[in-house]
């Protein structure tokens, strides 16, 4: 049973609870994961990966045993401690900052600086400057 | 007598307002969709209680809303928006060809006639189509296929796809507006376009007068007559009276011709509205006064309406879907700004009130006149 952390908006959108526990088959990677996340859940296709290309979106990163699994690739092994569901599987979303596009009038809106941290099982933590 | 729904997308979710027809006391419900960007809500003209909300967020990516009970509750339904076949490029800022890419739907447009089906203007632009309530949707890949997109260009506020226009008496007959590609019809239902911009002149384009390229913000079109349109350009205010062929100025006695909006009475087709704003660098009403200007000539005559809307000190936008009328006699007038007032005139312009003077910045207003 792998342990998954979604973040608060996604889980009002798919009324699911913060933790969410998923059978996942064969190798557990961040493909298989978000496989069994979407197909139990399809309201969150399309929301933490893009639906036709299926990368990561640039502002939601993965986390497992307190490390930025981000860039190892949708394929590579996740850690054995989130394949044993010893450790969650974190979805984050950043406190974005930097330069954003207000909507329909075309002008820059600056949101501010972004820190984030996210507590997981091993109390890691993570700041992470961001540019939306 | 009528109620009205006033359909309000906001930076931070959604309200529904609603009111009877003397549209002097008003509920406000919501934010539905908290936190996320609602870019456009609209209702069927078919069924009034189905409505279709465009629901965003820069982390999590575009959401379709449905609702089939007058927003009371919403289903959240397709969001899978695939361009047809490879999907080419299109000029980025710097003049360099650019890869398509979705980003988010900016407006949705239920057809006339079916409760099911409801088109989508998209970022980067296109226009889709859903025949099935939302649940999947399907490129009108005619309209980039038309040659010119690999010239079309993003305005500041990104390539979108703002404006969808249909015609009641002509079903095969469709008008389209993106920034900064402009105006563009088809009369065989989407599968083949013609730009539209004959008349219009962008002194930022290096061809003041190209076929394409040129800012569009809004077009507008009463429904007894289709074949005359009005446009609010980035600069000037157009009219078209040959369903797009060929455009002229009519921004006449305006303080400023920028701004975004532009909207027609409801019953008088020649009577028009817009909201002046200062510049394209300056998205404030001039003076600080937030004034809308309402022309019974059809343009080029100009009177400012004052009463009940701040004349001092204010400074904010209004969007280019912020604005819409009721179907009531006399019609009713609404328009939303970036500072989160929703003003209603039920009076065709002439008084103004606030409904609501705190929301989230306003992005679009729709109204639905509840028979």
């Amino acid at each position: 049973m792998i342990r998954v952390i979604i973040p608060g908006p996604l889980q009002a959108l798919a009324g699911v609870e913060r933790e969410v526990k998923l059978d996942v088959a064969g190798v557990v990677t961040q493909r298989s994961v978000l496989d069994a996340l979407e197909a139990e859940y399809p309201k969150l296709r399309g929301t933490i990966r893009d639906q036709v290309t299926q990368t990561r979106r640039p502002l939601v990163r993965f986390f497992a045993c307190g490390e930025d699994v981000s860039h190892d690739g949708m394929d590579a092994p996740l850690p054995g401690e989130v394949a044993s569901g010893k450790e969650a599987f974190y979805i984050i979303a950043a406190i974005a900052g930097g330069l954003g596009r207000g909507p329909q009038d075309g002008h820059p809106v600056a949101l501010g600086g972004a820190i984030q941290w996210e507590g997981s099982a091993s109390m890691s933590w993570v700041i992470w400057a961001s540019v939306l | 007598m009528s109620d009205v729904r006033v359909l309000v997308g906001t930076r931070k979710g959604a309200f529904v307002l609603t009111s009877d027809g003397n549209r002097q006391r008003w509920s406000v419900d919501g934010p539905h969709f908290g936190g996320w960007e609602i870019y456009h809500l609209k209702g069927s003209p078919v069924d009034r209680d189905r409505i279709y909300a465009s629901q965003s967020s820069g982390w999590f990516g575009q959401q379709i809303q449905r609702s089939n009970d007058g927003g009371k509750t919403w289903e959240a339904v397709g969001n899978k928006f695939a361009y047809e076949g490879v999907p080419g490029t299109h000029q980025w800022y710097d003049g360099k060809p650019h890869p398509w890419e979705f980003k988010r739907v900016w407006h949705l447009e239920p057809s006339l006639d079916d409760a099911d089906a409801v088109y989508a203007g998209i970022e980067d632009a296109a226009l889709f189509r859903s025949g099935d309530g939302g649940k999947s949707w399907e490129e009108l890949a005619g309209l980039r296929g038309h040659g010119s997109g690999p010239r079309w260009q993003p305005g500041a506020g990104g390539m979108c796809l703002h404006t969808i226009l249909l015609d009641r008496s002509n079903p095969g007959r469709m008008y389209i507006a993106i920034s900064a590609a402009g105006a563009f019809r088809t009369d065989d239902a989407g599968k083949t376009w013609k730009p539209i911009n004959r008349g219009l002149r962008s002194d930022f384009m290096p061809d003041p007068t190209a076929e394409v390229g040129h800012c569009v913000h809004r077009i507008a079109m009463h429904p007894s007559r289709p074949g005359v349109l009005f446009m609010q350009k980035h600069w000037d205010v157009m009219r078209s009276d040959d369903s797009g062929d060929s455009w002229h100025e009519v921004s006449g006695n305006l303080p400023t011709d920028f701004g975004f909006v532009i909207d027609v009475h409801a019953q008088e087709p020649e009577t028009i509205y817009v909201v002046p704003i200062k510049s394209d660098s300056e998205h404030y009403p001039p003076e600080g006064k937030l004034r809308v200007y309402r022309s019974r000539t059809g343009g080029n005559e100009w009177e400012a309406l004052t009463k009940g809307l701040p004349q001092q000190d204010c400074y904010v936008n209004v969007l280019r879907d912020a604005m819409a009328v009721d179907a009531l006699d006399k019609c009713g007038i609404y328009f939303g700004t970036t500072g989160g007032q929703v003003y209603a005139s039920a009076d065709a312009g002439d008084n103004w009130k606030a409904i609501v003077r705190d929301l989230p910045a306003v992005v679009s207003v729709e109204v639905q006149t509840l028979q």
